[in-house]
């Protein structure tokens, strides 16, 4: 069976701890939210304000072709859960982006494979499609074995926080509602996901540092 | 550079998407707003499973529902009418009030029923389908949707004939009762102009609240082809072959899976690929009650009753609703006799289709009459 999604809606009462409310201007989303319970149609407008922001971030995650699909079935997600989005808890968009962080999970563990496989590491099993793109450009980027082996070594919910704040470019605010963890949870993940990348990268033996997996 | 850049350089940003695929996934959120409006409205708002006349322990239930037969899914019918009581019923004395029944307990029973009923056969395998889609219209401001009904009946010869598919349009009316009002505002028309198609020409898509003429087609090569299965359909033949044990059918069914639905999961394709097996190709009354055990193993159906079937017959639904495919399968089974009466499948582009009960006529192709019979 598929995996449970609901898991990604934010959890209101560990982000009460955060910082300052989300801007007014997000409340009209809130609005269409509430409103599309009704009248479902309404829901397109979420689709058209914040389609391209989150295909951006899918396809820098997964490639332009699967971020086509990742990113169409965040919508649907997103649209079956609606009458679960919290508004007075998170923006939208950082709802939208921690359902697509969720859909991106189900090719983690082929990712991490990927990765392993671009840094030359033992692979149990081949992969193929578009993780191992990933893998040949994290290469090709000239950013070398040692960041996707780095990578391979940072935890789910490290790397999650990591990717939304390099590459999604959310607020530490917004990752805590995307991913329904509290503010100061956000900032001590990113902050070990940073270490244990920059020790990746520094050559530390690899084989010093354990799989946190 | 910090670890930060390095990880954005190794993952660039990418071309956004093609006008093409943003389509796309708008029309696939779409569909699945207005299929989960056309759900909600032709659902009825009752909830009430159904209930035993008489109580059963659970380990107990399963079998003895299968033994008892029809008069367990009808609280007020006559137990005694239709059959004897089987031999291992439960004895009076012990049982407790009303124990809701389950879906597989519902299917169980009318697997038992299938089972007893005789093989037919005739000139032609005619099914028939209605197909239910939604339109916008719009006018002065005035917004309100549109379902359009038509019926498709494809009439299945024998090796060495013919087959054949009639369709008509049976006439579009507004959705809901709140549209029926925009509609009245709107100078009620009974004609729509919705702009132009996304087909070669753009010509321009017009629909009538008339039914249309209808035509009748004849389907070279699709004689002795049944699509419920296979890659490419199977004939006759093997469909009389079908394995007569929910396993062995499940493992036939899901032989075909990866070349027709690689992506989906077991329990979505099996459910689907039972109920087309049921209502569309002449499997034997056995492998038929297969069929109906195999659905009644499988997860997450929901029970209603006195639901109405599309030519307003009662019945007891089996819903399996599959959110991450958006898809949601109904199934309708008479109360009285456990026959299949329809299944409805709502998702995708059609919104909605709805396989009315099939079966062998001696009858020859016709147009379909411009109602839902």
């Amino acid at each position: 069976m598929t995996p449970d999604l609901a898991l990604s809606l934010p959890r209101p009462a560990e982000h009460a701890a955060g910082p300052a409310p989300f801007p007014d201007t997000f409340a009209d989303d809130s609005r269409l939210i509430q409103l599309s319970i009704r009248e479902p149609d309404q829901f397109t407008q979420i689709f058209d304000r914040y389609f391209s922001q989150v295909h951006a971030y899918v396809a820098r995650r997964l490639g332009k072709d699967i971020a086509d699909d990742v990113s169409a079935e965040t919508f649907l997600v997103a649209f079956r859960q609606r009458a679960k989005f919290d508004s007075q808890a998170g923006v939208v968009r950082a709802w939208l982006y921690g359902i697509a962080t969720n859909l991106i999970r189900r090719h983690r563990r082929d990712e991490v494979r990927a990765w392993r496989a671009g840094a030359k590491l033992p692979l149990t099993t081949s992969t193929p499609g578009h993780e191992d793109r990933i893998a040949a450009q994290v290469t090709a980027q000239g950013a070398g074995p040692e960041l996707a082996a780095a990578l391979a070594k940072v935890s789910d919910k490290d790397r999650e926080v990591l990717m939304l704040v390099a590459l999604g470019g959310l607020s530490y605010e917004e990752v805590a509602a995307a991913l329904g963890i509290a503010y100061g949870t956000v900032c001590s993940r990113l902050s070990r996901a940073r270490r244990v990348v920059r020790e990746g990268l520094s050559h530390t033996d690899p084989t010093s540092s354990e799989e946190t997996r | 550079m910090n670890e930060l850049d390095q990880i954005r350089d190794a993952y660039p940003n990418q071309p956004a998407p093609t006008p093409e695929a943003t389509q796309l996934a708008r029309t696939q959120l779409q569909d699945l707003a207005r299929a989960e409006s056309t759900r909600r409205r032709r659902l009825p708002a009752g909830f009430t499973p159904v209930r035993l006349g008489i109580g059963l322990t659970t380990a107990a239930a399963t079998v003895a529902v299968v033994a008892l037969g029809v008069p367990l899914l009808t609280p007020d019918a006559d137990p005694g009418a239709s059959q004897p009581p089987a031999v291992g019923s439960p004895d009076q004395s012990t049982t407790s009030p009303e124990a809701p029944v389950t879906a597989s307990q519902i299917l169980l029973v009318a697997a038992a029923q299938q089972e007893r009923a005789e093989a037919t056969a005739g000139k032609y395998f005619r099914v028939r389908t209605v197909l239910s889609r939604e339109y916008p219209a719009r006018k002065d401001g005035l917004n309100y949707t549109l379902e359009e009904l038509s019926i498709s009946e494809t009439w299945t010869g024998k090796a060495g004939g013919t087959a054949w598919n009639g369709a008509r349009k049976l006439g579009a009316h507004p959705a809901t009762p709140a549209d029926e009002a925009k509609w009245r505002a709107a100078g009620s028309p009974t004609s729509w102009n919705l702009g132009p198609t996304d087909s070669a020409d753009q010509h321009d898509l017009i629909i009538s609240s008339k039914p249309g003429k209808g035509r009748l087609t004849e389907l070279k090569g699709d004689a002795d082809r049944y699509y419920a299965l296979g890659e490419l359909g199977v004939g006759q033949a093997e469909i009389l072959a079908l394995p007569t044990t929910p396993d062995a059918l499940r493992d036939r069914l899901l032989k075909d899976k990866a070349a027709r639905a690689a992506g989906a999961d077991n329990t979505s394709y099996l459910v689907g690929m039972t109920s087309e097996l049921l209502l569309s190709t002449p499997a034997t009354p056995k492998t038929r009650a297969a069929g109906l055990r195999l659905l009644a193993g499988l997860p997450g159906a929901v029970v209603k009753t006195n639901v109405t079937d599309l030519q307003g017959r009662t019945g007891t639904s089996i819903t399996f609703d599959f959110p991450q495919q958006g898809q949601t399968i109904q199934l309708i089974i008479d109360p009285k006799t456990g026959k299949l009466l329809s299944s409805t499948n709502t998702g995708g582009k059609n919104v909605s289709t709805t396989q009315l009960a099939s079966g062998w006529t001696n009858e020859n192709p016709t147009i379909p009459p411009a109602k839902i019979r």
